[in-house]
């Protein structure tokens, strides 16, 4: 055990102290003091102050570091022995956790990829119904135009036919109304004139015509 | 009573008033001739069949028109005809009275239409001829129709015989 030894009020005094790291701070007071008569006072406290050390932070006193290692290594067996299962079990529950989202996780994302293929096949055959629906409207569209341009034209020609044809009725009937009235009249002028010049005794002959002829049967 | 009883009535009293003056051939005739100038004059027909006009003035048209000209029994058998109100069936009593005439002969009415006159020869032969073609005896009555122009048509019945001029014309103007 150290001493250590107290200015207070200038008065001097020794405490003891429990064993501490700070061995080279004792060693100074020590040999500080073995040169110092004891009314020396000035001396001593010179001593004290001199020797007097800040605590190194970081560099506790070895048997601290002696003892405080021998717990560390208690505690860190007892830890492992007990702590180490515990901690290796919630580990291995949290792994398995993970382990299991992640599986249901790729399960999802499978069932996700095969739903996303689904819905893009299905995609993709509707674009292809769609695409062939309107190919099929645009064929149907063509075919219609053309039954409505030959429809057209047929329609054209037959008016044109018919019209040809009125045209030359109208043709036909006009020189036919032409040629009877041409012909009536000029009946109509052979009547007169023979009206004209057939006289009794003309009239005679045709009478006498008819008679024979009746009368022969013909 | 229907009209055509009514016609054949009348046509059967004039028969039997002309078969007993004894002047049938001859009232028949000139019924038939007097009936077909009624049919061709619209003025005339209207004259005889005016209401408005007084009977007696209707009968004594008539006897302008007849007296002196035809038969007595003629002028009277019109005349009645006229007075009785059926002016308006003069043609048809007239048709009647010489289809009977002409069936109580056992003939048959030959309707004979030229532009002139026929001679009783030639009315003779002409009945020969037409009974000759219908294989019917037939009363020939004479019209004069000057649209005939010329020649002959004559009708029996139902049969028409056409030799006029007018038939020859037309066949002319079918052809041109």
């Amino acid at each position: 055990m150290h001493a250590l030894v107290v200015l207070h009020n200038g008065a001097v005094s020794t405490v003891h102290l429990a064993p501490r790291s700070g061995s080279e701070e004792v060693d100074c007071i020590e040999n500080g003091l073995k040169n110092l008569k004891p009314e020396d006072t000035a001396g001593k406290k010179q001593v004290l102050t001199d020797c007097a050390k800040a605590p190194n932070p970081l560099v506790p006193a070895t048997n601290e570091l002696i003892w405080g290692s021998i717990g560390f290594i208690v505690v860190a067996l007892f830890v492992m022995w007990k702590g180490y299962p515990a901690i290796k079990k919630t580990m291995q529950a949290r792994s398995d956790k993970i382990r299991g989202d992640i599986e249901i996780a790729e399960a999802s994302k499978t069932e996700a990829q095969s739903v996303l293929s689904m819905y893009q096949a299905q995609l993709a055959d509707a674009k292809a119904e769609s695409g062939r629906i309107i190919d099929e409207a645009r064929l149907q569209a063509d075919s219609l135009r053309k039954d409505l341009q030959a429809r057209a034209e047929a329609d054209m020609l037959e008016l044109r036919t018919k019209a040809m044809a009125d045209m030359e009725t109208a043709k036909n009937r006009a020189v036919a109304d032409l040629q009877s009235q041409v012909a009536a009249l000029a009946i109509g002028a052979a009547g007169r004139i023979v009206e004209k010049n057939l006289d009794a005794e003309s009239n005679t002959r045709l009478v006498e015509s008819f008679i024979a002829s009746v009368g022969a049967g013909k | 009573m229907t009209s055509t009883d009514r016609i054949d009535g009348y046509a059967s009293a004039l028969i039997s008033i002309a078969r007993a003056e004894g002047s049938l051939d001859t009232v028949e005739d000139e019924l038939f001739r007097f009936g077909r100038t009624v049919a061709g004059s619209d003025e005339l027909r209207s004259a005889l069949t005016d209401e408005a006009i007084p009977a007696s003035r209707r009968q004594s048209i008539v006897e302008t028109l007849l007296g002196g000209k035809a038969h007595p029994t003629t002028a009277n058998l019109v005349s009645f005809v006229v007075g009785a109100g059926r002016a308006r069936d003069l043609p048809a009593i007239i048709d009647s009275l010489v289809t009977m005439a002409a069936s109580q002969k056992n003939k048959v009415v030959a309707e004979v239409r030229t532009a002139y006159p026929l001679t009783d020869d030639q009315k003779v032969r002409m009945a020969a001829a037409l009974a000759n073609a219908t294989g019917k005896q037939v009363e020939v009555k004479v019209i004069i129709d000057s649209s005939v122009l010329g020649g002959v048509v004559a009708q029996v019945g139902d049969t028409v015989i056409d030799g006029s001029v007018r038939r020859r014309l037309d066949q002319l103007k079918s052809l041109l």
